[in-house]
C-alpha cells in the first residue's frame, strides 16, 4: 500500500468516525428530549382527562341534586309516599326532566327500587335497580363510574344519586353523563396525540367497546392485548405497539384504568403518542449524517492526494536524484522548496552532491 | 231610591239568566275546526287507508259526507238510515231495504235504487244485489241474519261516483275543499233529508302531531282533537275535556309464521307469556283501555275474562331454555305510530327479562312485512255484533288459518264465538295485547259531543253538535 492510500484510508476512518459519533451524539440527545416531552405530553392529558372526569361528576352530582331539589321532583316524592299512591302519572316525566338538563341518563326510582320513570329506556319501568336502595351515603359519594343498561345495550356511565326523603319513604334520582365519544371529543389533544377509551363491560374483549373520539375505534383488535394486559392487573402502566413494519408507526400508550364505586375496572384509558415525529428526526439525523460522511471521504481524498503529493513530490526528487549520484553523476541537485525537514534533506542532500564532486576533483588532481 | 236599589240586580239576574238560557240553547252556524293525527289522503269509502291511523281516522270522517242503509242507535240497535225499513224472509237469506223517499246525493241527483245497486254491488262478492221498485233486494247464499249490522258498517256507505271520478255522499256534510292528507273543509249540506246540522262546516286539518293538537285544545284554537289515549289523563288534569269511547281497537302481537325463526310455536308461546300487559295499560296507555287476552273486548262479547292476561317470565324463560338454537327475533312496529312504538319497546322489555333475545324497529313504508318475525298490528272493531267482528278480525289478521276463514255459523251462539275465538288463538300466531279505546280532547265551546257505547264503533255523530258563542 502506498504511503498516498495509508494517508487516504487514514483521512477517511477519521471523518466517519468523527461524523458517527456526532450523529450518535445528537440522536440519543434528541430521542431523550422527545421521550421527556411525549412524557410531559402525556401526563398532562392525562391530568386533563382527570380533571375533566372530576368536573363532570361534580357537575352531573349538582345536577341531580337540583333535579332531586326541584318542586316537581318533591311534590312527587310526597305523593308517592302515600298509601297506594299511583306512580303511573310519573312514567313519563324523566324525559323532559333529563333534557332540560342536558343529561344522557336519569330515572325516578321508587323506594323498593323499581323505576317509576327512564329518560333514557322509557319502557323500562316497573324493573328494579336494585343497587340504589341498598344503604349507601349517596350523598357523600358524588359521581362515580358505573355500568348503565339502556336499550342499545349496556353503556357506561358518570352517575350520581340524590335521596329524597319522605315520611319513611325514599325517591331516589339517578342521573349522569355517558362516558363514550362525546366525552373524548372535549379533550384538547396536542398533535400527534390521543385518547382511546375501552369500555369494559363484557367478560371478554369486544371490539365495539373501544373508541376514540370519532367513534368505534380502526384496527381495535391490534389493541386487544394491551387492553387484556390491563384487564389482568388493572394499573397505571405504559405499553407500545407498532402499527406496521414501519418503525415511524410506532405508538406509546399510556394506560389508566377507570374503576366503579366498588373498586371494579369498568373502563381503560388509553393515551397514545405516536413515534412519527421522533422517528422522523432521527432519520434526518442520520441522512445528515451520511451525507457528511460522503463529503467527508471526497474531502479526504482530495486532502489525502494534496497532502501526499505535498510530501512525496521532494522525497521522490531525492530518490531520484540519489539514483543519478549512483549511476555516476554526481553533479546531481535537487531543487530545495521548504524549510522543512524534507527541504533539509534537499538541503543536506545536495551539500553531499557537492561533497563528492570536490571530492572526486581533489583525487582527480592529486 | 230602595226601587231602584232591588230592579237593578233583578235586571241583571234576568239578563244572566237568560243569557244562560240562550247559552244553552242550540244554536245553528258556527265551524267545527277539529285537528287529527292521521292524514286521510280520501275520504271515497271504496279507496282503502294505507294505515291503521289513516283507517281509523277515515271511519271517524265517512259517516258525516257519506251515509249507509242503516244505522246503529245509542244502544248498538239497528235502525232506519238511508232505508226507511226491511224485510226478510224467513231464512234470512233474501233482504228488501226501502229507500228512504226525498234523499239526494251532494251533486243534486237522487238516491234512487239503481244509484244504491250501483253503490252496493262490489262490496261483497257472496250478495246478489238488486234493484226493487223502492229500493234494493240483497241476496245472500247463507243465512245472514245480522246483514243490518254489516250494512251499518261505514265501509257499506252509499257512494255515488261522478264523472269526474269523484264520489258524493248524502250526508250532513259536503265536502267543499280537499287537500289529501292535510286539510278539509266540509260545509253543511242544507237539503239534509233530517233537516240541516246546527253547524256550518267542520274545518279538518290533518297531520298534526300530539303535542301540537293539544296546545290548540288548550289555546282554543281547536274545537275537536283526537288525543293518544296516553295523554288523556294529562290532558284531563289539565281541565280539558275529554271523551272516551268503550274499547274499539285491538292491538295485538302478529307472528310472520313463515318466517323459520317464529316457526317454533315454543318461541311464540315464550313470547306471549313475558308479556306483562298490565303495565302496557297501566303506564303507558295511562289506564285507557283493557289488557286483552281475547280478541274481542268484554263489552262486546262477554266472555273476554275467560282468556288469562297474566304475564308469567318464569315460564317463559323455561320455555325458551328449551329452545335450540335460540332465534334473535325482530318485532316490527308501525313507523308512524308512537304509541305503538312505546308498547313495542315494552314488550321487548319484558321479553328481554325473560331471557328472549329481541329487538324492536319500525316498519318502514318500502319494507314488507316479512322482514319482521312479529308486528304490532292495531284493528278496529267493525261491528257492535261479535259474529260480525271476530269474522272480521279473523279475516284482517294476516297469520289467519284455513280454520278460521271458515265462516262462523249465522246467528253464532256465544259459545260458538268464544270457541272460534280460543281456536284462534291456541298456536300463539296472534297475540293480544290491548285494547283501546277512541279518545278525543272536547273544547269548551262545543256542546252535545258524546260517543256512546253503541255507536262507539261508527263515525261522529255531528248532526246536534253545536257551537257556543257562534252568530246564528
Amino acid at each position: 500500500m502506498t504511503f498516498r492510500a495509508k494517508l487516504f484510508w487514514l483521512f477517511t476512518f477519521f471523518v466517519v468516525l468523527a461524523v458517527g459519533l456526532v450523529a450518535t451524539g445528537v440522536t440519543i440527545t434528541t430521542r431523550h428530549a422527545f421521550d421527556q416531552m411525549d412524557n410531559r405530553h402525556t401526563e398532562a392529558l392525562v391530568a386533563q382527562f382527570q380533571r375533566e372526569y372530576q368536573r363532570r361528576g361534580q357537575e352531573v352530582a349538582l345536577q341531580v341534586r337540583g333535579i332531586a331539589d326541584g318542586e316537581a321532583t318533591i311534590r312527587m316524592a310526597i305523593e308517592l309516599s302515600r298509601p297506594n299512591a299511583d306512580v303511573s302519572i310519573y312514567v313519563n316525566d324523566a324525559h323532559g326532566v333529563a333534557n332540560s338538563h342536558q343529561l344522557d341518563f336519569l330515572d325516578f326510582v321508587n323506594n323498593d327500587g323499581s323505576i317509576i320513570s327512564s329518560a333514557d329506556w322509557p319502557s323500562r319501568f316497573g324493573y328494579k335497580l336494585e343497587w340504589v336502595a341498598q344503604p349507601e351515603d349517596w350523598a357523600s359519594r358524588g359521581a362515580f363510574l358505573t355500568r348503565v343498561d339502556t336499550e342499545a345495550g349496556p353503556a357506561l356511565g358518570l352517575l350520581a344519586v340524590a335521596t329524597l326523603r319522605v315520611g319513611d319513604k325514599n325517591l331516589y334520582v339517578v342521573g349522569g353523563e355517558k362516558l363514550g365519544k362525546e366525552f373524548l371529543g372535549t379533550l384538547a389533544l396536542p398533535e400527534g396525540m390521543r385518547a382511546v377509551l375501552y369500555r369494559n363491560l363484557d367478560p371478554n374483549f369486544s371490539a365495539v367497546d373501544l373508541i376514540d373520539a370519532n367513534g368505534p375505534f380502526e384496527q381495535a383488535e391490534r389493541l386487544a392485548p394491551l387492553v387484556e394486559k390491563e384487564r389482568q392487573h388493572p394499573v397505571e402502566q405504559m405499553m407500545a405497539i407498532n402499527w406496521s413494519a414501519d418503525p415511524a408507526s410506532a405508538e406509546s400508550f399510556h394506560v389508566l384504568p377507570l374503576k366503579g364505586r366498588n373498586g371494579e375496572l369498568l373502563g381503560v384509558l388509553l393515551v397514545g403518542s405516536s413515534q412519527r415525529e421522533r422517528v422522523g428526526v432521527e432519520r434526518r439525523i442520520i441522512l445528515l449524517s451520511v451525507g457528511v460522511t460522503v463529503l467527508g471521504i471526497l474531502l479526504g481524498a482530495l486532502l489525502s492526494w494534496w497532502g501526499a503529493t505535498r510530501v512525496t513530490q521532494p522525497v521522490r526528487k531525492l530518490v531520484e536524484g540519489a539514483k543519478q549520484i549512483a549511476a555516476g553523476n554526481l553533479n546531481t541537485w535537487v531543487a530545495v522548496t521548504s524549510r522543512d525537514e524534507i527541504g533539509q534533506l534537499a538541503l543536506a542532500f545536495n551539500q553531499m552532491s557537492e561533497q563528492l564532486v570536490a571530492q572526486r576533483d581533489r583525487i582527480v588532481q592529486s | 231610591m230602595k226601587l231602584r236599589s232591588y230592579l237593578y240586580p233583578a235586571i241583571v239576574s234576568a239578563i244572566a239568566l237568560l243569557g244562560f238560557r240562550a247559552a244553552e240553547r242550540p244554536r245553528y252556524g258556527g265551524t267545527l275546526r277539529v285537528e287529527i293525527g292521521a292524514s286521510v289522503a280520501s275520504l271515497d269509502p271504496a279507496q282503502s287507508a294505507v294505515n291503521a291511523a289513516e283507517t281509523s281516522a277515515k271511519i271517524d270522517l265517512l259517516p258525516l259526507v257519506f251515509e249507509t242503509l242503516v244505522v246503529l242507535d245509542a244502544n248498538g240497535v239497528p235502525q232506519p238510515g238511508l232505508a226507511s225499513s226491511w224485510d226478510h224472509d224467513p231464512g234470512a237469506r233474501q233482504w228488501n231495504f226501502h229507500l228512504r223517499p226525498g234523499v239526494g246525493f251532494h251533486d243534486g241527483s237522487p238516491l234512487t235504487p239503481s244509484s244504491a245497486v250501483a253503490a252496493l254491488a262490489n262490496v261483497d262478492p257472496s250478495w246478489h244485489v238488486s234493484s226493487s221498485s223502492d229500493g234494493v233486494s240483497i241476496e245472500t247464499s247463507t243465512p245472514t241474519p245480522d246483514l243490518p249490522f254489516l250494512l251499518a258498517e261505514p265501509r257499506h256507505a252509499l257512494a255515488r261516483r261522478g264523472d269526474d271520478g269523484i264520489s258524493v255522499g248524502t250526508g250532513l256534510f259536503r265536502i267543499t275543499f280537499w287537500q289529501a292528507g292535510k286539510h278539509a273543509v266540509l260545509s253543511a249540506n242544507a237539503d239534509y233529508w233530517a233537516g240541516r246540522p246546527f253547524l256550518d262546516s267542520v274545518d279538518l286539518t290533518m297531520g298534526i302531531s300530539s303535542q301540537a293538537r293539544t296546545i290548540d285544545l288548550q289555546l282554543g284554537k281547536a274545537d275537536l282533537v283526537d288525543l293518544p289515549p296516553d295523554m288523556v289523563r294529562r290532558a284531563a288534569d289539565d281541565k280539558l275535556r275529554v271523551s272516551v269511547t268503550v274499547p274499539t281497537d285491538l292491538l295485538a302481537l302478529v307472528f310472520q309464521t313463515d318466517r323459520k325463526a317464529v316457526q317454533d310455536a315454543r318461541v311464540r308461546e315464550a313470547l306471549a307469556r313475558s308479556i306483562d300487559r298490565g303495565a302496557i295499560v297501566n303506564f303507558i296507555l295511562q289506564k285507557q283501555g283493557e289488557a286483552a287476552a281475547s280478541l274481542l273486548p268484554e263489552w262486546l262479547s262477554g266472555t273476554a275474562s275467560l282468556f288469562s292476561a297474566s304475564a308469567d317470565p318464569a315460564v317463559a324463560h323455561s320455555l325458551w331454555e328449551h329452545i335450540k338454537p335460540t332465534p334473535a327475533l325482530v318485532l316490527g312496529y308501525d313507523s308512524g305510530e308512537a304509541l305503538e312504538q312505546s308498547i313495542a319497546e315494552r314488550v321487548t322489555v319484558n321479553a328481554r327479562a325473560a331471557g328472549i333475545s329481541i329487538a324492536a324497529r319500525a316498519i318502514p313504508a318500502a319494507t314488507r312485512p316479512g322482514d319482521f318475525d312479529a308486528r304490532l298490528v292495531r284493528l278496529r272493531m267493525s261491528s257492535p255484533e261479535p259474529r260480525e267482528a271476530l269474522s272480521d278480525l279473523l279475516s284482517a289478521l294476516p297469520a289467519a288459518s284455513s280454520e278460521d276463514v271458515e265462516p262462523l255459523p249465522n246467528p253464532a251462539s256465544a259459545e260458538e264465538i268464544y270457541v272460534r275465538e280460543r281456536a284462534a288463538l291456541d298456536g300463539f300466531r296472534v297475540v293480544p295485547l290491548v285494547h283501546l279505546p277512541r279518545t278525543y280532547g272536547v273544547g269548551n265551546r262545543v256542546r252535545n259531543w258524546e260517543i256512546r257505547a253503541g255507536n262507539a264503533l261508527g263515525g261522529w255523530q255531528l248532526a246536534d253538535v253545536w257551537i257556543e258563542g257562534e252568530a246564528q
